[in-house]
């Protein structure tokens, strides 16, 4: 089955990140497909690239770069959302100035159209909020 | 805009919590729009606590706040014709339909749960 | 409808007053501490007709809940069985 994730919560404040990510492996190792993975709202810092946590902690970050890597999962960054909170890619930056590479690697910013796509193609859709 | 649409599908997306004070009632009623523009069927569901957020005479601007009544009033003009009350939040939070800002169908919760079940997919904020 | 409750509170209350026959509720996160007997608000201190209520193991594992602590009407899954709800239930929504 066609399975997307919505992620609304920031990483380490708030438990969604980690119940995603436990989610996701054991979707994927039953067979299912994880069409797309959109970070909205405060969701968004968890492409943080410069997020340097401690090292006997999970690296979040690093771990959703690692799926992309992996299992070719696309992760999709809300560019609204990313915008409002210092998130912004080259394409971005370009425009409005600013911090050019904000996005961790396997991260790609793109607008809300990339949600409705994946909603509309998949099965199920599962939000993990704050 | 990206138009890879093949199907339609009913989507609800329900308020049941306030849309002021920060900015995740802007953006989880920007995902309704998208999906509007997207030609799928979207309803817009106010229950519980979220009914309040349709009174008249919001002033979010008085403490810097954007107002978002104007998208509500615009719901129309984005083809959103589905805007829905839970008829037993509204007797509890003492609230008559001439006291929104928008007009609403103001449905039971059982008919609701029996639309919802038939849904495609459910979104929250 | 599955519904994903991830906090006790208002959250849980609001899934609560809205559920019907042959929804299912899964507890995930701080919602599994409704699962405990002496859980305050005891909004899950009876069954409710139709509907299945699960809590995720893990997470009750990692707060230290000990199931015969908890209310016996409760059943339990790991995120496998999280899965398997999402695939066999829609629609899903989530409550937090």
């Amino acid at each position: 089955m066609k399975i997307s994730i919505q992620i609304n919560a920031s990483p380490y404040q708030y438990q969604a990140a980690d119940t995603a990510w436990n989610f996701i492996q054991a979707a994927i190792d039953k067979g299912h497909e994880i069409y797309r993975v959109f970070f909205y709202h405060d969701g968004v810092y968890n492409a943080h690239r410069d997020s340097r946590p401690p090292g006997d902690e999970r690296d979040i970050v690093k771990r959703w770069s690692g799926l992309q890597v992996e299992h070719g999962v696309d992760l999709v960054v809300c560019v609204s959302s990313a915008q409002r909170r210092s998130l912004l890619e080259q394409s971005v930056a370009s425009k409005v100035g600013g911090y050019e590479n904000a996005l961790a690697d396997g991260f790609r910013i793109a607008g809300l159209g990339l949600l409705m796509e994946a909603v509309i193609e998949s099965d199920r859709h599962v939000t993990f909020g704050a | 805009m990206l138009r890879l649409v093949l199907k339609v599908k009913t989507l609800f997306f329900i308020i049941n919590k306030s849309l002021q004070g920060n900015v995740c009632g802007q953006e989880f009623l920007d995902m309704a729009l998208m999906a509007a523009a997207f030609d799928q069927k979207v309803v817009l569901l106010f229950e519980g606590e979220g009914v309040n957020a349709l009174v008249k005479n919001q002033c979010p601007e008085g403490v810097g706040l954007k107002n978002i009544l104007p998208i509500l009033n615009a719901l129309p003009i984005y083809d959103i014709n589905d805007v829905w009350v839970e008829k037993e939040s509204m007797e509890v939070w003492g609230l008559v339909e001439e006291k929104l800002e928008i007009s609403v169908k103001s449905i039971s919760r059982e008919v609701i749960k029996k639309q919802i079940n038939a849904a495609d997919h459910v979104f929250s904020f | 409808m599955l519904y994903i409750v991830n906090k006790k509170g208002d959250a849980l209350i609001n899934c609560i007053d809205t559920v019907s026959v042959d929804d299912v509720i899964l507890l995930i996160e701080d919602a599994v501490y409704a699962a405990l007997a002496t859980s305050l608000p005891s909004v899950l201190s009876k069954p409710i007709n139709g509907v299945a209520i699960y809590a995720l193991m893990p997470d009750m594992q990692a707060r230290g809940i000990d199931v015969a602590r908890c209310y016996k009407h409760i059943q339990y899954v790991d995120y496998a069985g999280f899965v398997d709800l999402v695939e066999h239930n829609n629609p899903v929504r989530s409550c937090y």
